[in-house]
């Protein structure tokens, strides 16, 4: 029951917060902070027995017809996301209430926020994959109205589309995953579906399951080639980026491999994309870092790095590995909203946001020039803070990693250094240094801007020093859930001096000597310009361009409007679907069933072929009117042959009244332009005539069949006692069929009227030549 | 024969409500006039409810007929708020000036009485027991659609779709009635289930076969699926939207029923014994709907990307949202007594139910808005500008836009994504990985353009410029209203309408293979239709 | 063998055929005879399309009012309706009263006309029948 209010109440509390908003002015990010710190605390007080081995679950019927249901689970691995999702949320509701202070749309944006948080805590306790799924996609949603909340500026706009649209096609292939995951697997339930690794490892879906699932995972999680959305999310406003691109949003994908690795992982296929995806992020995150000089852009891009970095962790997949990413997710998530929110904090008082033009900021703003010192420490791995225990465990497990060992460490350690140069820039350089002047006087951020960053930095250094209250009873169960058994790595500052230590050693040395020296190194980041055109980014504007592209010539192609155009692709198709499997399964027509041809049925033939071909090729119409006719007495004759000589009276009458018909309508209307060229007319006959053998081979077909039942013989010998006939064709016409041939007649009469009035019209037309074309029911 | 008839009571209805206004909306009172749109929604919603309460058809899906009637009913009542206005507008402004009534200048009463026409068509499709009613039944949906289109609006482009849409018509109701003929001809029968049981017994012969194939090309112009979709973009926009809205429901319905009914005449027919699924259709049918299908979701997606016209983007998407419902219809109803989640044509049926909605929703917020045109007469909003900033400026069309092209676009937990969710995974069951990738592709492609109507509508700014105004029905927007809260609704408590698309998938035995008398898990909430059940019915010449 | 039979067929026919033959034959024999033979005069009251009566006014092509066209078509539902209720007349009394047959029959009628009685009825709100 409190698991459904904890999702829910999100939902609600959002629905409100625009009136809450407008209530309680300045007020509101406090107000509404209430909610998830009440959340945070629930699950605070959960920690102890969940660290037990105990899990709450609850199921509440939602589509039973499809397998999803509303039913929940909190375990170590959800307790773990679902706190930070709910602590760092009240932080930053209550940072968003001080930093967009005053803006028309701040209610909107608590509104977002509290749906942002509803969804992802559902995601994180959701305990049925589609429910999870419903959850993702909405995480996806509501991050595409956050990004975009600045809505006027296009970038915001673009941005906005491109996170949706990677994450949300990222959401459809996992989708494809997860359904074929619960088909194989017989249930959407996480918990059965865990439980039956065998039946999914050993099915032959078992690496399309994989590799549509980790899609999904990676573009969430901003895994290379995905990452590129994440640093574009940066249009948002900081809270924003701080809450959704830090520390909760993209850390689904995570929480998502994590929460599979029982039923999927350690697969050598898992592991290699997982470590391969994560040391290629972790790197391609942590160079690129170095091209950037806007805060938030190098903060993104070192949170791609350390995102790499986790998957990495993940991949690897040993008990040390797994606790290590386990523990690096949550030293991560505690300095880097901390470092987002002093970033936010210092544009919103300086207005600046190039680190290049920031420096000596210090005096100015003592207290938050502490805090960010305290996060970065932690982001470059100084001891004794969360980072540096995080990291080392991540070096000590990919030390002993079972595949390329030597090559994810040396990765790894790069990208350590390279952290630690992220980590002067946004914090050291803005803060030390001479003085500069800035667009807005530069002076100490309020409570509200303080107190988000603040906590989190100081619980950076809280969880490293007292781990076993702090970090063990969270890392150790959600590293549990994660492996599928009991964990026993426990998260502590000192592993003795050790490789790892030393490893550590060098990537805070080489770190701090680049940062030192970075000026020499900045125009070699620049040179790597020229390989923009190679990557992810534009081949996403490839890929919308090509798109785009392909409709249009699609449209000019199919879409023509020329009704002819359509009836050929028509006529070709229905050919072709129709005469594919008479060929295929009937073969050659019988010919021995067809009996012997006479001369006069020869003669006719060629007749008939002869006035088609008239008709064809006139160039009156009166002429063309004629030679159907003709055509028409061909097969007239044929009924005579084949003593059916009423039938070829009714023929001949029929074939002479539409001649009439015909007649009346084309007298007036102009004589025959040809508007097809050569090759369009030879296009039209050689579809004519597959038309016409289409319907040959439907007729021989038929004839070889002869249908289960015949209603000749039964009308035959009713003939006489009932309809006092001795003619069959014309007791047919005029007694079995009456009805039939009666209203055979009205049509034609109707017909012939209809044909004479709009001649009519057409008088009148030509009297009045500005009479307007007549409409249904008006004075036609 | 009074069985047949009480079947076709809420038709009956609907004709008699047709007989009604067609005499109403002739009325010199222009208030009376002006109820035939409120007695319409009212013969429809009567019929609904005579509908869910109704018996069972006698056909090879007994459970299809009173659901598919009850919803072309339910949704017929919305589409008759919808088209509101579409008709007439000048001259009761001339007559409420104090001009004279003249009849012949008035089109009430036949716009709606052909409404009513064409949703008595597609209803009867649903009874449909012989190939002859549902040629009747389908030409009776489609013929006064024809003159829908053209008396929706004035001016060249309306009657250009018009003929365009008839000639395309008459063609494919002319393939189908051939198809129908041929499989006569190769069953000696034109009663549904004497022609399944005989090819129960004998196997499907190539002239069944040939009618089967030229049947399911000439019905893919109702549906507007390949290579039958040509017309669907100038159609449609070349029609009022209210109109538009008409034609991507109705004519889509019915044909989709007429495909379920004419595919269970040669497969799906599985008794108690679980058949592998699907495989029971024809493998030459089942490669013909595959590459329909996937042809279909990616022609309309794709086309869909580039349009600048809101009209053309809905049209061009109702064509990729017929290529998924054809999934179900491959997928089958799956194994003997399966669930919602692996019934494709439940899938398929409760899909028709959600994208009519849908599309009364996203159409509703179209239809609400219009411009001034040259020549000062009020003209339909035709570019994504016109609905810049709606959500601001007119919060209800807006947010019925944004939400129903979101449910469109599949995106949970809206119903679109529940509606196609069943889609995928009973093709998954039917074993069709690759469908469904195509399928999951091109809902990807369709985020490209659904979103574009969710961005506009809510991120926007409203452009400079004089803004639409509100098209002066407010039965329009009440039709968007009713579906907005339909959608999200549904989104949530949907569980009873998938129940309903669940009974009504059940296919019969064909007397051959006769359904046990016990009662099986598959027909445990429809069983009216124990004592109609056509089984062990002789195969038996139909009479002349 | 289909063509003896045929053969046999269009023997019974013969007499058809030459009637046919006379009537074209007097026809043809008529007219070319009166060419031949009769007196040819042109001109003066031999050029008008009557010889006695009224002259004709105005061209052949006039235009004639439309709702000629409507009243056609209003006859034709009448047209129509007769030949339903023909078979319809000839079967019912074959039905038992008894059966309920017999009712759903007899309400089969009832309810086809009153479809035509909508029909005029629509006709007449629609002002076929009104003349000014």
């Amino acid at each position: 029951m409190t698991l459904l209010a904890i999702v829910i109440s999100g939902f609600v509390l959002a629905v409100a917060a625009p009136w809450v908003t407008r209530a309680t002015g300045k007020y509101a990010g406090w107000i509404l902070a209430a909610l998830p710190a009440a959340i945070a605390g629930y699950l605070i007080s959960q920690v102890s027995s969940v660290a037990s081995g105990q899990t709450v679950s609850v199921a509440y019927q939602w589509i039973p017809g499809l397998g999803i249901d509303l039913s929940f689970m909190l375990d170590g691995l959800s307790l773990l996301f679902a706190l930070m999702i709910s602590g760092i949320g009240a932080l930053i509701l209550i940072y968003a209430g001080g930093y967009l202070a005053g803006h028309p749309h701040q209610g909107r944006l608590f509104c977002f926020l509290l749906l942002f948080m509803g969804s992802m805590l559902g995601v994180v306790l959701a305990a049925n994959v589609l429910t999870l799924f419903v959850f993702w996609e909405l995480t996806s949603i509501t991050s595409y109205l956050l990004i975009g909340f600045d809505h006027r500026r296009k970038e915001a706009r673009a941005a906005a589309l491109q996170a949706l649209l990677v994450t949300g096609l990222g959401g459809l292939a996992m989708l494809a995953g997860l359904l074929l995951m619960g088909h194989v697997a017989g249930s959407y339930s996480i918990s059965e579906i865990l439980s039956r690794r065998d039946v999914l490892q050993s099915h032959a879906l078992a690496p399309a399951i994989t590799v549509l699932i980790l899609v999904g995972c990676f573009t969430k999680s901003a895994q290379f080639p995905f990452h590129f959305w994440l640093p574009g999310a940066m249009e948002a406003p900081t809270p924003i980026s701080a809450y959704l691109h830090s520390s909760t949003m993209v850390k689904a994908g995570i929480y998502l491999m994590a929460r599979l690795t029982p039923a999927l992982g350690s697969t050598e296929l898992w592991q290699w994309l997982l470590t391969g995806a994560g040391a290629a992020t972790m790197l391609a995150g942590a160079l690129l870092a170095m091209r950037e000089s806007y805060l938030k852009r190098l903060l993104a891009y070192s949170t791609v790095s350390a995102l790499g970095i986790i998957t990495m962790g993940l991949g690897i997949g040993t008990e040390k590995a797994i606790s290590a990413a386990i523990a690096f997710i949550l030293a991560h998530a505690l300095y880097k909203g901390s470092l987002f929110m002093v970033a936010g904090a210092i544009d919103h008082e300086t207005g600046e946001k190039d680190v290049d033009k920031l420096s000596g900021l210090r005096s100015a703003m003592p207290i938050l020039s502490i805090v960010a010192l305290l996060a970065a420490a932690s982001q470059a791995g100084f001891p004794p803070l969360a980072g540096f225990v995080a990291k080392e465990m991540m070096l000590e497990s990919a030390l002993h990693a079972p595949i390329i060992a030597v090559a994810l460490t040396a990765a790894l350690t790069l990208s350590a250094a390279l952290l630690v140069v992220v980590a002067g820039l946004v914090a050291f350089k803005p803060f030390f240094g001479g003085e500069r002047p800035t667009p807005r006087h530069a002076h100490e951020p309020p409570l509200s801007l303080l107190l988000g960053p603040g906590l989190l930095a100081i619980l950076g250094v809280a969880v490293a020093l007292v781990p076993g209250t702090l970090a063990d009873p969270l890392i150790a169960p959600a590293a549990s859930a994660t492996l599928g058994t009991e964990s026993h790595t426990h998260f502590k500052i000192w592993h003795g001096f050790n490789l790892a230590l030393g490893l550590s050693a060098i990537a805070t040395g080489v770190g701090v000597l680049v940062y030192a020296t970075r000026s020499r190194w900045m125009p070699l980041a620049g040179a790597t310009a020229g390989l923009d055109r190679l990557s992810p980014t534009a081949c996403y504007h490839g890929v919308l361009r090509f798109v785009t592209a392909f409709a249009e010539s699609q449209t000019r192609m199919i879409q023509t409007g020329r009704l002819r155009d359509y009836l050929i692709v028509i006529f070709l198709v229905t050919i072709g679907v129709v005469s594919y499997p008479l060929i295929t399964r009937v073969g050659p027509p019988v010919w021995n069933e067809l009996g012997t041809l006479h001369w006069l049925d020869v003669g006719i033939a060629v007749l008939i072929l002869l006035s088609a071909f008239a008709a064809v090729t006139a160039k009156n119409r009166l002429l063309a009117i004629i030679a159907l006719g003709m055509a028409g007495l061909g097969v007239t004759m044929f009924y005579v042959i084949y003593a059916a000589p009423d039938l070829a009276l009714t023929q001949i009458s029929i074939e002479a009244l539409s001649v009439v018909l015909f007649v009346l309508v084309f007298r007036r209307l102009p004589d025959f332009r040809s508007l097809s060229s050569r090759a369009g007319k030879l296009r039209d006959v050689l579809i004519a005539c597959a038309g016409g053998a289409m319907m040959a081979g439907l007729v021989l077909m038929a004839t070889s069949y002869p249908s289960a039942t015949s209603v000749s013989r039964d009308l035959a010998e009713r003939s006489y006692p009932d309809g006092h006939g001795k003619n069959v064709v014309n007791v047919i016409l005029v007694d079995f069929r009456a009805m039939d041939t009666m209203g055979e007649i009205t049509v034609l009469a109707i017909a012939a009227l209809g044909v004479y009035s709009l001649l009519k019209l057409r008088d009148r037309i030509d009297e009045q030549p500005s009479a307007s074309a007549p409409s249904a029911g008006g004075r036609a | 024969m009074s069985e047949k008839l009480a079947l076709l009571v809420p038709e009956i209805i609907v004709f008699l409500t047709t007989c009604i206004v067609m005499v109403v909306g002739l009325s010199p009172n222009l208030a009376v006039r002006r109820s035939c749109g409120l007695l319409s929604a009212s013969g429809l919603f009567i019929a609904a409810i005579l509908a869910i309460n109704g018996p069972a058809g006698d056909g090879l899906l007994p459970g299809l007929t009173p659901y598919i009637k009850a919803v072309i009913a339910l949704i017929g009542v919305l589409l008759v708020m919808l088209v509101a206005g579409t008709v007439d507008r000048e001259e009761d402004a001339r007559v409420s000036r104090g001009g004279v009534f003249n009849a012949l200048r008035t089109n009430r009463a036949e716009f709606y009485s052909f409404i009513l026409f064409s949703l008595t068509g597609a209803m009867l499709c649903a009874s449909a027991s012989d190939l002859i009613w549902l040629f009747l039944a389908l030409e009776l949906t489609s013929l006064p659609t024809y003159v829908l289109v053209t008396m929706s609006t004035r001016g060249t482009r309306s009657q250009e779709a018009g003929v365009k849409y008839f000639f395309l018509g008459a063609l494919g109701a002319a393939v189908f009635l051939y198809g129908f003929a041929l499989i006569y001809g190769g069953t000696g029968s034109t009663k549904f289930v004497d022609i399944a049981s005989i090819i129960a017994q004998q196997g499907i012969n190539q002239i069944t076969l040939a009618g089967m194939i030229l049947a399911i090309i000439g019905v893919s112009f109702k549906i507007a699926a390949v290579p039958m979709h040509f017309y669907t973009a100038d159609v449609y926009q070349g029609a009022a939207s209210p109109v538009t809205a008409f034609l991507a429901f109705v004519p889509k319905t019915a044909g989709f029923v007429s495909l379920i009914l004419l595919l269970a005449l040669v497969g799906w027919d599985h008794g108690t014994d679980k058949v592998s699924v699907g495989h029971t259709l024809p493998s030459q049918l089942r490669l013909l709907l595959w590459v329909m299908a996937a042809l279909t979701m990616t022609i309309g997606n794709v086309l869909a990307v580039v349009q600048s016209s809101p009209k053309r983007v809905l049209a061009y998407s109702s064509i990729a949202h017929s290529g998924y419902m054809l999934v179900g219809l491959i997928a089958g109803p799956g194994d003997y007594g399966a669930g919602f989640a692996h019934n494709g044509i439940a899938a398929v049926l409760f899909y028709l139910a959600a994208y009519g909605l849908m599309n009364v929703g996203a159409f509703a917020a179209l239809a609400g808005l219009e411009r001034r045109g040259r020549d000062g007469r009020p003209v339909e909003i035709d570019s994504f500008d016109d609905l810049r900033g709606l959500c601001a400026g007119r919060p209800l069309l807006g947010w019925t836009l944004v939400v129903c092209s979101l449910s469109l676009l599949g995106l949970p937990p809206l119903l679109g994504f529940f509606s196609k969710l069943p889609l995928f995974t009973s093709g998954i069951a039917s074993g069709e990985i690759v469908l469904v990738i195509v399928m999951g592709i091109n809902s990807a492609i369709a985020a490209f353009y659904y979103l574009r109507f969710a961005a506009v509508a809510m991120l926007e700014d409203p452009s400079d410029g004089p803004k639409p105004l509100a098209a002066p029905f407010p039965a329009r927007a009440m039709s968007g209203l009713v579906a907005l809260v339909l959608v999200i609704s549904l989104s949530f408590f949907g569980d009873a309408l998938m129940k309903a698309s669940r009974n009504a998938a059940v296919v019969e035995g064909s007397g051959v293979r006769a359904v046990p008398a016990s009662p099986s898990p598959g027909h445990k909430a429809g069983d009216r239709h124990d004592a109609a059940s056509p089984a062990a019915a002789p195969a038996q010449r139909v009479g002349a | 063998m289909p063509s003896t039979l045929a053969a046999v067929e269009l023997n019974s026919y013969l007499p058809i055929f030459i009637i046919l033959l006379m009537a074209v034959t007097f026809a043809v024999a008529n007219v070319a005879g009166s060419l031949l033979i009769g007196p040819q005069r042109k001109g003066g009251n031999k050029g008008i399309a009557y010889e006695s009566g009224m002259n004709p006014v105005g061209t052949a092509r006039k235009r004639f009012n439309v709702r000629f066209y409507l009243i056609a078509m209003v006859f034709l539902v009448f047209d129509v309706e007769i030949i339903f209720l023909y078979p319809w007349a000839a079967t019912f009394p074959n039905i038992d009263p008894g059966s309920p047959d017999s009712l759903v029959w007899l309400g089969r009628i009832l309810f086809f006309l009153f479809t035509t009685v909508v029909a005029y009825v629509y006709g007449f709100r629609k002002g076929v029948f009104r003349f000014d």
